[in-house]
This record gives C-alpha cells, sequence and structure tokens, in this order.
C-alpha cells in the first residue's frame, strides 16, 4: 500500500459519493410523484480494486405481494366507482320519490308524478263537473308520461356513456399494452446486459397500476425479467406480445339494444355470452352498469308504464273487448296486460282524444269513450257521473300481475310497484356508493402500505445526504492531505 | 428501508385524504342541520326506501282525500239547509191546512191556504235547485242541470190538468166544479192525481235528477253516498201535497169535495213532513261519516307524520354535536399539516 494506492481510492470514493448523492436526488424528485407507481433507488455497493467502495448496481426496493394487493383493489375501486357513478345517475330519476306530491314542486320519479294524478284524480272525484279538475288529471298525466320518458331516456343515456366508457377503457387497454411491450422488452435486454432498469421497472409498475383501473390483472414474472399479464379471470392479455381487445361501439341505446361484448385475444370477457368473464376494473363494472343494473330498471320502468295502460284501459259494452285509455303505448291502443313491452315507458303518452289542445274532449276521462261510443259509460252524459273516476282510482290500488322481468315481486299495484322500483334502484345506489367508498379506501390503504414500504422518505435521504457530505469532505480532506505529503515528499527530493 | 418505515407521500397524503372526508362529512351534516332530515334519504334508506315511498303515497293520497272531502262536507252541508227549509215549509203548510180544513170551500181562509201552498210551491223548487259552486246538490249525478222544474205553468200542471179534464169531463176552471162527490175527489187524488208524482210521471214533467246518488271516496277504503236526489219520496210527496192544495184548494168545490181534498193534503203533507225529517237525518248520517272519515285521515297523517319523521328525520342536537365534532377534527387536521410540514429535516440543515 502506498500513497498513491490511498490516492486513489479517496478519489474513487469521490465518484461513489457523487453517484449516492445522484440517487438522493432522483429518490427526492420522485418523492412526491403523483402520476404513478415510483419506489425508492437503493445503491448495491461493493468493495473494488484496492478496497474502494464502489456502485455495482441499482436497484428499486419492491415488495410484489404489497404490489398485487395494490393492484387488484384499485381493480376493484375502480369497478365500484364505475358502478356507482351510474347508479347514482339512475337514482337521480327516484330522487324525489321520498317527499309527498305537492303541485308547487317539480316532481320527476314515477311514484312522486304517480302521487300527484292520483290526487288530482281524487279532486276530479269529488267535482266531476269541473273543467279544471279534468284539466288538472290531464295535466298530471302528462307529466306521469313525460316523467316516464325521460326516466327512460336517462337509462338510455346512462348505457350510451356506459358503453362509450368501455369503448375508450379498451383504446386505453390496448394503448397500456403496446407501452407495456416496450417497457418489457427495455427490461429484458438490461436484465440481460445488467445495465440499470430501475427507471424501467418503475414504468412497468406505473403502467400495470394505470391498466389495473381498467381490467383486473394477474402477473407472473418471468425467468428473463420479463413480465405476463392475465386478466383476472385468466384470459392473457400479454404474453411476450399483447393480445388485442376489442369492442364495437354502440351509438344509439333502445330499450331492448343488447351492448357489445368486450373480447380480449377473441375471447368474450363480458356479457351473457363470456365465456372468461373479468370480475374487476372499470370495464367488468361499466359492463355490469350497462347489461345488467341499468336493463332491469328499464324493464321495472316499461312494467310500471305497462301497469298504467292497464288500469286506464277501457271495456267495450258491446263486445268486452279492452283498449288502452287514458294511457296508450304510442301509436297502438293495446294494452299489454302482464307481459313486458320493452320501451314502453319511453313511447307512453296521454291520449291525444283527451287533450283539448289535439281537439280532443276533456270530459272523456270522466265518461269514457276514449276509444269510440262503445266505450262510454256515462250514457246520459251527467256532469256529476264519478263511477269511472272513481274505478280508475281503484285500478291504481287493485294489485295486478306485472312482467317477471324486472326483478320486483310479480303481484302488486301500480302505486306499490313504483314504490318498490324506487326501493330497489335506492338499495342499489346504497350498496353500490357504499361499496365504492369501501373499496376506495381500501385501494388507498394498500397503496399506501406499497409506498410505505417501498416509497421515500425524504428526511431519510437528508440524512443519507448528510452522511454523503461528511463523507465526500473526509474524501476531499484525504486527498489534500496525500497532497501536501506528496509535496512534503517532493521538497524533501529537491 | 425496514418495516415500519413510512414514505414522504403517505404523510401528505393521510392528512389530505382525511382532510376531503370530513369536509364531505361538514356538507352532509350542515344540511341535515338545516332541513331537519337526512340529506340523502335514498342512500341512508337503501332498499328500505320503499316503505318510506308508500308512506308518501298514503300521505298525499289521504291529503287528497281531505280537501275533497271539504268539497262533499260543502255539498252536503247546503243540501241539509235546503232540507230543513222544507221541512218547516212541509210543517207550516201542515198548520194551514189543519185550520183551513175547518174553512168553507171558497171563503177566504180556504184561499189563504191555497195562496200558502202555491208560495210553498215556489219555495220548493227554489229550495230543491240548491248548489254549490255550480253543482245541484239534490241532482243526483246529473248535477249540470237544476232538478227541479217550476209546477206553475210548466208541464207538471199541464198534466194535472188534463188528468182532471179526463177524469170529471170538465177543465178545473169550470163551475161545474162544485158537483164532484167527495169519492169523486178522493178517488181521483189517489189515483190519476197521485200517479202523476211518482214514476215517469214525475221524472218526465218535473225532475230532471238523476236517481243515482254521488258516491265519493271519503277515506283510503269508504267510498259512500254523499248525497239525497231530488227523486226521493219526500220531494214527490211533498210536491204532491203543496200542487193539491195550490190546485184545487181555491176551487169552488162542494163541502164533501173540499173536505175530501184537506183529508188528502194533510195525510200527504204530514207523509212529506215525516220523510223529509228521514231524508234530513239519513244526509246528516252522510255529514257525520265524512266528520268521522276526517278525524280518521288526520290522525292517520299523524301517524304517517311520525313514522315518516322516524325514517327520515335526523336529531338536532346529534347533528350539532357532529357538527362541532367534525370541526374540532379538522381544525386538529389543519394544525397537523402545518406542524408536519415544518418538521423537515431540510429546515434544520
Amino acid at each position: 500500500m502506498g500513497l498513491t494506492s490511498a490516492w486513489n481510492v479517496a478519489t474513487s470514493s469521490l465518484a461513489t459519493n457523487a453517484g449516492l448523492t445522484s440517487i438522493v436526488s432522483r429518490n427526492i424528485s420522485n418523492a412526491q410523484n403523483a402520476t404513478g407507481y415510483v419506489s425508492a433507488k437503493v445503491a448495491n455497493l461493493v468493495t473494488g480494486n484496492g478496497g474502494a467502495a464502489i456502485i455495482q448496481s441499482i436497484s428499486d426496493l419492491t415488495n410484489a405481494t404489497l404490489f398485487n394487493s395494490m393492484l387488484s383493489s384499485s381493480s376493484a375501486s375502480a369497478s365500484a366507482q364505475a358502478l356507482s357513478n351510474g347508479v347514482t345517475q339512475l337514482q337521480q330519476t327516484v330522487a324525489d320519490a321520498t317527499t309527498t306530491s305537492n303541485a308547487t314542486t317539480a316532481a320527476q320519479s314515477p311514484s312522486t308524478l304517480l302521487q300527484s294524478l292520483s290526487t288530482a284524480l281524487q279532486t276530479y272525484s269529488s267535482s266531476p263537473s269541473n273543467g279544471s279538475a279534468a284539466a288538472a288529471v290531464l295535466t298530471a298525466a302528462q307529466n306521469l308520461a313525460s316523467g316516464l320518458n325521460s326516466a327512460s331516456a336517462t337509462v338510455a343515456q346512462v348505457r350510451e356513456t356506459a358503453d362509450q366508457n368501455m369503448v375508450s377503457s379498451v383504446a386505453d387497454i390496448n394503448s397500456l399494452l403496446g407501452q407495456f411491450q416496450a417497457v418489457n422488452t427495455t427490461i429484458v435486454q438490461g436484465t440481460a446486459s445488467g445495465a440499470d432498469i430501475s427507471d424501467a421497472l418503475d414504468q412497468r409498475g406505473t403502467i400495470l397500476q394505470s391498466l389495473s383501473k381498467d381490467i383486473g390483472v394477474t402477473t407472473v414474472n418471468n425467468a428473463d425479467g420479463s413480465m405476463s399479464i392475465y386478466a383476472d379471470s385468466g384470459v392473457t392479455l400479454s404474453d411476450t406480445t399483447a393480445r388485442s381487445v376489442t369492442m364495437a361501439p354502440t351509438t344509439t341505446f333502445g330499450a331492448s339494444t343488447v351492448g357489445a361484448a368486450v373480447y380480449v385475444d377473441g375471447v368474450p370477457v363480458t356479457g351473457a355470452n363470456a365465456a372468461m368473464p373479468i370480475q374487476s376494473g372499470a370495464l367488468a363494472g361499466l359492463a355490469n352498469l350497462r347489461d345488467n343494473v341499468a336493463t332491469q330498471y328499464q324493464a321495472q320502468l316499461d312494467s310500471i308504464a305497462g301497469g298504467l295502460v292497464n288500469a286506464f284501459a277501457e271495456t267495450s259494452s258491446s263486445t268486452g273487448a279492452r283498449a288502452a285509455g287514458l294511457f296508450t303505448g304510442g301509436e297502438a291502443s293495446s294494452v299489454p296486460g302482464s307481459s313486458l313491452v320493452s320501451g314502453l315507458a319511453g313511447a307512453i303518452k296521454v291520449s291525444a282524444a283527451v287533450d283539448p289542445s289535439q281537439g280532443g274532449n276533456l270530459n272523456l276521462i270522466r265518461d269514457g269513450g276514449i276509444n269510440g261510443a262503445a266505450y262510454v259509460q256515462n250514457a246520459t252524459g251527467a256532469a256529476g257521473f264519478n263511477s269511472a273516476i272513481n274505478a280508475d282510482m281503484a285500478a291504481l290500488s287493485a294489485t295486478a300481475t306485472f312482467p317477471a322481468a324486472g326483478g320486483l315481486s310479480a303481484s302488486a299495484s301500480v302505486t306499490s310497484y313504483t314504490a318498490a322500483s324506487a326501493s330497489w334502484l335506492d338499495g342499489q345506489y346504497q350498496s353500490s356508493s357504499n361499496n365504492a367508498t369501501y373499496q376506495s379506501t381500501l385501494a388507498t390503504q394498500s397503496s399506501q402500505a406499497l409506498s410505505n414500504a417501498t416509497g421515500v422518505n425524504i428526511d431519510t435521504q437528508m440524512s443519507k445526504m448528510l452522511d454523503l457530505e461528511n463523507s465526500y469532505q473526509a474524501s476531499a480532506k484525504l486527498i489534500s492531505t496525500i497532497n501536501s505529503m506528496f509535496g512534503a515528499l517532493l521538497q524533501a527530493v529537491a | 428501508m425496514s418495516v415500519g418505515s413510512i414514505s414522504s407521500s403517505t404523510i401528505s397524503s393521510v392528512l389530505q385524504n382525511t382532510v376531503t372526508r370530513l369536509q364531505g362529512q361538514m356538507t352532509t351534516a350542515s344540511t341535515e342541520s338545516t332541513t331537519g332530515l337526512l340529506a340523502d334519504i335514498g342512500l341512508n334508506l337503501g332498499a328500505d326506501s320503499g316503505q318510506d315511498v308508500a308512506l308518501h303515497q298514503q300521505m298525499a293520497d289521504l291529503t287528497a282525500i281531505s280537501s275533497s272531502n271539504a268539497v262533499v262536507s260543502a255539498q252536503l252541508g247546503s243540501a241539509s239547509d235546503a232540507l230543513t227549509n222544507l221541512q218547516s215549509t212541509a210543517s207550516s203548510v201542515l198548520a194551514d191546512v189543519v185550520t183551513g180544513s175547518a174553512s168553507a170551500p171558497g171563503s177566504t181562509g180556504a184561499l189563504a191556504v191555497q195562496q200558502n201552498a202555491s208560495a210553498a210551491l215556489t219555495t220548493f223548487t227554489t229550495l230543491a235547485n240548491a248548489q254549490v259552486g255550480g253543482v245541484y246538490v239534490f241532482g243526483g249525478i246529473n248535477t249540470g242541470a237544476a232538478p227541479m222544474a217550476s209546477y206553475a205553468g210548466g208541464a207538471q200542471q199541464a198534466a194535472v190538468d188534463a188528468a182532471f179534464q179526463s177524469t170529471f169531463g170538465f177543465p178545473v176552471t169550470s163551475a161545474s166544479v162544485n158537483t164532484i162527490t167527495g169519492a169523486q175527489m178522493t178517488g181521483f187524488l189517489t189515483n190519476q192525481f197521485a200517479a202523476l208524482f211518482t214514476g215517469a210521471g214525475w221524472t218526465g214533467n218535473m225532475s230532471s235528477a238523476s236517481s243515482a246518488p254521488v258516491t265519493n271516496r271519503i277515506d283510503a277504503n269508504q267510498t259512500v253516498s254523499t248525497s239525497l236526489t231530488a227523486n226521493d219520496p219526500s220531494f214527490q210527496k211533498l210536491a204532491q201535497g203543496l200542487s193539491m192544495l195550490s190546485e184545487f184548494g181555491g176551487l169552488n168545490l162542494g163541502a164533501s169535495a173540499y173536505q175530501a181534498l184537506m183529508t188528502n193534503a194533510q195525510s200527504t203533507m204530514n207523509g212529506a213532513n215525516n220523510s223529509l225529517i228521514t231524508a234530513n237525518a239519513a244526509v246528516g248520517t252522510m255529514q257525520s261519516e265524512v266528520t268521522q272519515a276526517n278525524s280518521a285521515i288526520t290522525l292517520q297523517q299523524n301517524i304517517l307524520t311520525t313514522q315518516m319523521d322516524a325514517k327520515e328525520g335526523v336529531s338536532s342536537y346529534d347533528v350539532a354535536s357532529q357538527v362541532t365534532a367534525i370541526s374540532n377534527q379538522l381544525q386538529t387536521a389543519y394544525s397537523l399539516t402545518a406542524q408536519i410540514h415544518k418538521l423537515s429535516l431540510v429546515n434544520f440543515l
């Protein structure tokens, strides 16, 4: 060992110090990185030539268990959030169901509008000769019909938005899978050549994190450093090459429109025919919203509309035939009975025959005869005739049979069916909202756990920096001391 | 890094998340404290909200019934007043008949009875056409038309005159009326004359009321008749008695025919008086049904309100203490944020 050797060690110490300082700055700069997953970097130091410490490689702090739990909780949270957002939008159509009908508030839920109609009918029944009471019934009936129309439009819009979001989510997944493949290649090459791949690993983590929001994933690490991704149902998303995820957009949603399925690598993963249905991620939540929850609510709205047409249907005194009365499904005068007429809630309207602004006669509400003379109940035209009105009110609260597609009790009155429908939707609203809150808390906690285990603590980095500062000063002092020793030696020689 | 370590991003995000959550709770609590109701009833009640919706539907139904009952009550009240007046008219005419039967035919006393009956007949028509807001209360379901036609100069008087002519062979105005015997008069009054005040004669000439009474739903599950029609026997008898006196009371009849007329008039008016009392009692029963229904509705509404409050209401004390607690927590979170950000090694270098 000589002075030269000591000089070399001190010099390489300066270089190592500079390298470590750069790691500290990298860590600090990423301490609050909000865009994605960035782990703390640590240097692997080895003893080099002459006993000098040199940086052999830089690696990430990792924790595979916490990382996977972060991925799965972020998928579950995205799925719950997507469903909850859609259901919240649907729930707006019954948000006022828990208020008592009142002419001064703008009601929109089927149950409140039905209350208003019953109220108007009750008033009309006690003053059947009163034209303004008849007009109030007409207005209430029109409001109810347009309330059902707009609720049906809301369902269609929620389904359409879900479909659009699914399409953009699919595009997102394809782009992420493309990026993933590129990063994977970098990592495989870097592993083979021993280059610093820690940034590439971070990037891969960030991509996985984004991907897990769209679709639930499981990952498998391969021996060459590459990673394979599978959807949570087991379909391969990326293995050496990225697989294509496809979905055909649906432009308009009618009541009976079935949205297109998402295919991964040619296998359907959503919808009724899904061979391997995905469980989590925004895609799963949106598909559930579009294909199950919203369609069930649509069926309930159609059942309510059908119940209304039934309740107000007229019976012919000559043939006994039934025909749609105050409420009709669009142009037809057919009565749905207990079968589901898909889209009836969107088409239901008040018969033009009772609307003076369309050339109709308000008295037909009291007298019957919307479908012609054979259907008239008040043959003498008595102004105080109210049996038809009383019968209408009784029909609204009489037990009838409803289609099973709504998923509610099939034996109910129109009034109780609207309450049950609002209740069902509120139940969905509550459970999806609670689940979204719960999953989001879980996701926050698991990402904090991951961050705590692998993230950067600035104070730790700062104290490291102090160490580095000291060791840099010491190395510099060494160099200057060795320099002066050489100087003394050379002076003595000269 | 070892177990138990914490990252800088966690330190700052934990407080951020806490503050966001607390602010959300604060909004909810302040909404609840101003309205006294749950901020989001659907979210809080979930699938239970169906019961709440049903309570509101019942409430709206009962409110509607109670306001339509007000209309029914007004109509019944007017009917009851009219019947009371009719009954007092009937009893005063009855008293006249009792005194008038002692008078000689064609005398001043007899003429007074005839004139009073004639005036009472006009009153009868007016009272039978009683209306509330354009609704004729004795019209049955035919509330749009005045139920009672005027007797004098109307179809009924013509029919009575024709019946008289065809029975006796001379008109009412003929001087031969004094040849009618008591038995003939009794026979005419109980057969040909009386027939004009029932059935087709009545509905054809005098009454355009419908025999079908108005029925109304006065409570959630109670639909009752809420009117008396002008085709009720009390109206027919009263009209019969009054027109009998008005038509024949002033004629120059023979003594026996006059007595027969008076006896018949007395029994008819007596019957009319009694059936008017019965009719008024029936209307009174309807009124009391409506009153009872109204009290039942009020009771039910009180119960419904209690139940709705139990579901949707929040205790103002609870909310107020919640607001205080949240506000304390928020302040703690703010001061912690400030202190933790001061606690950086950077500040000590």
